[in-house]
């Protein structure tokens, strides 16, 4: 983040040897991008303040509903309300992580433990954890078990596919298909996570890797945080990729990024811890 | 259980949280009380215009048209404007909860809420307890 403008305007008086004023020197800087970034950033605390809560109040809610003593609820309805808890609770969990990611990332200190990982088994848990989630999505892995290893940091590219899936079944709010591919191309490992849901308009789309951005899209509009992209565009790129997206409205959106295989001399070094 | 003597009071719940309109219908229903859900302002203004409830639970903070903007619709309605209002706020909304009292709201509940006290004020502004 840019340091503030402490002083947007200058003036400066211009003197002959004599000391007679010769003229005067005004300095304007253009502030526009900090306010802005300053109008984001306060945005961004009442979002997240909100975002925080919300989920709170379901977890507090429904574990209250649980102890209800004036009401009886059936096996089924509790066994829902403990999924809703859980949840909730899981997007609490991924809001943290991603805010703790950003000022990690910030501050540069941003760390990587970058292993040679087997994507099938990542791809696996990240959709697993998400089909608990949804009743109205299917998920559609397509995953070769024959791929070579990435270089990745394990969790960080759960966190990654974790955030790209989120957003598809976010923005696909009458349900349909999740797509999520792994291929080998060009010697290094391409992802994808595609939805048929609302798309991003081409005004939009340029921005959605933008740090607090969020696209008035959907049903429900804006909703998150902005930080989602931002920080899975950070970390696909510190592990030496690159993410982009196509999408077309009332189409469904695709989100790309690509990683290194891992090299062999890893692979075996892997192996050998592993046996 | 009491839901013998309640009869079937409607409530509309609107709020943008699937989450949070689950939480509020099976606290009500397990009541007794008939409940239905729109996602945010503008559903529910069209859901209003079909059939009227006997209480709308109403969050503040919605994309599109958000609680007051509803209140106001409301408050400018022969139809809907003796229907009674609970609003449902964040902690440090207090301009928006004197803009929905001036505009006629019954009441609030504060998020995160207890739902047994929920149903009680529900209750207690439906008539159907003492407060």
């Amino acid at each position: 983040m840019a340091p503030p403008v402490k002083r947007p305007k200058v003036v400066a008086v211009a003197r002959d040897p004599d000391g007679s004023i010769a003229g005067v020197v005004h300095v304007f800087r253009d502030i526009s991008e900090y306010k802005q970034i300053d109008r984001m950033k306060s945005d961004f605390v009442a979002t997240v303040s909100h975002e925080l809560r919300t989920p709170l109040t379901s977890i507090l809610g429904f574990s209250k509903t649980l102890l209800r003593t004036d009401a009886r609820f059936s096996d089924a309805s509790r066994e829902s309300f403990l999924l809703e808890i859980v949840r909730e609770g899981e997007r609490l969990a991924r809001l943290i992580e991603d805010v703790l990611s950003v000022s990690r990332i910030e501050a540069g200190k941003l760390r990587l433990d970058l292993k040679a990982i087997d994507v099938g088994p990542t791809v696996g848990q990240v959709v697993k954890n998400m089909a608990r989630l949804t009743s109205i999505h299917n998920f559609v892995i397509n995953v070769a078990d024959d791929l070579p290893r990435v270089s990745a940091d394990p969790d960080k590219l759960y966190q990654v596919l974790l955030n790209l899936v989120v957003n598809a079944i976010k923005y696909s709010p009458d349900g349909g298909p999740i797509t999520v591919t792994a291929i080998e191309r060009d010697g290094r490992m391409r992802f994808e996570v595609a939805d048929q849901g609302v798309g991003i308009s081409t005004e939009h789309l340029p921005h959605v890797f933008e740090r607090f951005y969020r696209a008035a899209r959907g049903k429900g509009g804006a909703k998150g945080t902005g930080l989602g992209l931002f920080v899975s565009k950070s970390l696909v790129e510190q592990m030496g990729g690159t993410i982009r997206a196509e999408s077309e409205v009332g189409q469904g959106s695709r989100f790309f990024f690509d990683l290194p295989l891992a090299p062999a001399e890893e692979v075996e070094a892997e192996d050998k811890i592993a046996s | 259980m009491e839901s013998s003597s309640i009869g079937s009071k409607r409530i509309l719940i609107v709020d943008d949280e699937a989450s949070l309109r689950t939480l509020v219908r099976a606290n009500l229903e397990v009541d007794g009380l008939e409940v239905s859900e729109a996602v945010d302002g503008i559903e529910a203004m069209r859901m209003l215009a079909e059939s009227q409830p006997d209480l709308i639970l109403l969050d503040i903070m919605m994309p599109g048209k958000d609680g007051i903007e509803v209140l106001e619709d409301l408050a400018a309605d022969e139809k809907l404007k003796g229907i009674p209002v609970i609003l449902l706020t964040a902690k440090g909304e207090q301009e928006d909860l004197e803009k929905g009292a001036a505009l006629g709201a019954r009441g609030h509940i504060t998020k995160p809420f207890d739902p047994e006290q929920m149903v009680r004020t529900v209750k207690a502004a439906l008539g159907m307890i003492r407060r």
